[in-house]
């Protein structure tokens, strides 16, 4: 073989090579619907059967960092949490989960191999330290680096554990957010819907679906959020299966007696609700045109505590709050279905105050005879 | 007679012709290999270090660029020449001090979490680079070297910037040495047009987070005497805090410098 045949020929295998390895992105975006991610634990927990009802929880867990000053939304400074503080807050969360046995829980915020939460993941580790067998998730929030803050590497993560398989399983885009210049969007958060059908014995006509909408959009894009996650609801419905379907909505229920949290979670050295403030509002913490958003939901479907409940009492539905220092002030989680919740089956976790800035909630929920 | 006297002009031809050709590719694309640049003369790409010939065996070089945000300043010296054979060693230090702290902020462009502060830190690397001639248009180098960090103290582990190409070469102001080997692989394509293939190995002396690998392959033109273009890409494996993960990247450079 010539030199120059032996150049050529080395040269080629190097362009070529490249072509042949695939890539990830700065920050991935995703198809409007695609398959969701699935895992499963290796020595399997045995499943009960059961006759007539099942235990659902939703729990937003903050990336497993509890009532830490995160600089995101809790006035903090602190951006990267090491393990050692990471791995005490999730074992605490595996040891509520333990305690409380729901059968399938709706977890947002849970990292895969993110910078803030030292690389844990977090889902995996739930799913081998509880008794769950299945897991399912769509990301959240995707990006290889995000040059903001120090992020970096960021995978959060919608998810559903279940003790029964799960399948048919897919991520839901949800709208981006339309008040952020392209390169911020690029980099941000694309909220999703998880959707999976759950093979109960003898129930597997039966869905689950996992939403966490968007918290700071300052537009109508959570309001899109909203609509879209009834609209699916309603597909799901039609086809006359059963679901039980919730998360962090990030909206408080209609009727509400406080809907601007602006001036109460204010960090220091801020200023809303004055002339000249930009923004007027803290992001996140006006729901006063948003007050409404949520009765479509309401109307349609049965939520684990009802409306003239909440109206009646409502500290006690109380699910959240930003600041690390405040209990509960404003309720965001919720579950809902298209069928029945066990009467008196509902509770709101508000005991469990050093897990996230979320309580989970808990509802019994009717499974329907064929 | 007469043919022997053709074969020895032939042989005087492409002897003088391999020279030549071993000369252009020397001199107008001598980073990774053993030679250094002529003296008086200069070079220096927007990505490429200034490399400046202060004799004819030793070459003054740095990155004039990052030099306000990460000063460094390193020699190349041309140890031996012989039988074809180039070894030469380059040596440099940096203070990459500031440049961790400019890049540690809150909002956009904040590259590293605020919440960490960065001791003292002194880099310091050696390698050795051999290069050999291989038929009449192309070069052969290898290259090896060591890179360790004097500091203060320590900086947090979970401070670094997790992306491949940049994690590798800081890896050792965290923890550990870095062990660094190289081949790379020049040749002619024609007067003005040259190629490269190469491959680096960083390999770091602590239990994790600690083996990475690029395969390089860069075309360059000149566009004149005094100033080229390259691009090309980087394939990157690496073993970072998250896990593994390969990558493409792709390169682009614009060299100018003396006229050659």
């Amino acid at each position: 073989m010539g030199n120059n045949t032996l150049l050529k020929r080395t040269w080629g295998f190097f362009l070529l090579l490249p072509i042949f390895v695939s890539c990830e992105k700065p920050a991935t975006s995703f198809d409007e619907v695609e398959d969701a991610i699935y895992y499963e634990k290796q020595q399997k927990v045995a499943a009960p059967s059961p006759d007539s009802s099942i235990h659902v929880m939703t729990w937003n867990i903050r990336f497993g960092i509890g009532r830490g000053p995160w600089f995101g939304d809790a006035c903090g400074y602190k951006v990267v949490y090491a393990a050692d503080e990471v791995m005490p807050n999730l074992k605490l969360i595996a040891d509520k989960i333990n305690l409380l046995k729901p059968d399938i829980l709706l977890l947002q915020e849970a990292d895969i191999k993110s910078t803030r939460s030292a690389y844990i993941n977090e889902l995996r580790w739930l799913l081998d330290n509880t008794y769950f067998n299945y897991a399912v998730y769509g990301s959240q929030w995707k990006a290889q680096f995000i040059p903001s803050d120090g992020l970096g590497r960021m995978d959060e993560s919608n998810a559903i554990l279940s003790r029964w398989p799960l399948t048919n399983a897919k991520r839901i885009q949800l709208d981006l957010r339309k008040d952020q210049i392209s390169i911020e969007r690029y980099f941000y958060e694309r909220c999703c819907m998880v959707r999976a059908k759950v093979l109960i014995p003898g129930f597997e006509d039966f869905y689950v679906v996992n939403i966490h909408a968007s918290a700071f959009a300052t537009d109508e894009t959570k309001h899109r959020h909203l609509i879209e996650f009834k609209e699916e609801l309603d597909r799901i419905s039609a086809s006359g299966a059963v679901f039980v379907a919730g998360g962090d909505l990030n909206e408080i229920p209609p009727g509400s007696d406080s809907t601007d949290f602006c001036i109460e979670d204010m960090c220091p050295g801020e200023s809303f609700h004055h002339p000249g403030d930009d923004p007027m509002h803290r992001p996140g913490n006006n729901y006063t045109p948003e007050v409404d958003w949520l009765t479509p939901l309401f109307t349609a479907y049965r939520s684990a505590f009802s409306l003239s409940e909440y109206i009646q009492n409502q500290k006690a539905y109380f699910t959240s709050t930003p600041l690390p220092d405040k209990f509960w002030e404003r309720t965001l989680d919720y579950l809902f279905t298209n069928y029945r919740w066990k009467i008196g089956g509902t509770v709101i976790h508000q005991d469990f105050i050093q897990e996230s800035d979320h309580v989970p909630v808990s509802g019994t929920l009717i499974l329907k005879k064929k | 007679m007469l043919r022997k006297a053709a074969i020895t002009f032939t042989l005087s031809v492409l002897c003088f012709v391999s020279i030549a050709q071993e000369n252009i590719l020397s001199d107008r694309w001598g980073e990774n290999t053993a030679f250094v640049k002529s003296k008086g003369k200069w070079e220096s790409g927007l990505v490429q270090s200034l490399r400046y010939g202060v004799s004819d065996k030793v070459e003054f070089r740095t990155n004039a660029l990052l030099m306000p945000l990460l000063p460094n300043a390193g020699i190349k010296i041309l140890y031996s020449a012989r039988n074809d054979y180039y070894l030469s060693g380059e040596h440099s230090i940096s203070y990459p001090t500031l440049f961790l702290k400019a890049v540690s902020f809150k909002g956009t462009g904040g590259l590293i979490s605020p919440q960490y502060d960065f001791p003292f830190i002194l880099s310091v690397d050696n390698s050795l680079l051999v290069t050999h001639p291989v038929g009449t248009s192309s070069l052969l180098t290898l290259r090896a070297g060591v890179c360790f960090a004097i500091h203060g103290s320590t900086p947090d582990y979970q401070s670094t910037i997790d992306l491949p190409l940049i994690y590798p070469r800081m890896a050792h102001y965290y923890k550990g040495a870095s062990l660094r080997g190289g081949l790379f692989y020049k040749g002619l394509i024609s007067q003005k047009l040259y190629w490269e293939a190469g491959a680096r190995i960083f390999s770091i002396t602590r239990d994790r987070d600690n083996l990475f690998a690029e395969n390089s392959g860069t075309l360059m033109w000149a566009i004149s005497r005094s100033l080229r273009i390259r691009g090309g890409y980087i394939l990157a494996w690496g073993n970072y805090p998250f896990g593994e993960q390969i990558q493409l990247w792709p390169t682009i450079d614009l060299i100018f410098g003396s006229k050659l």
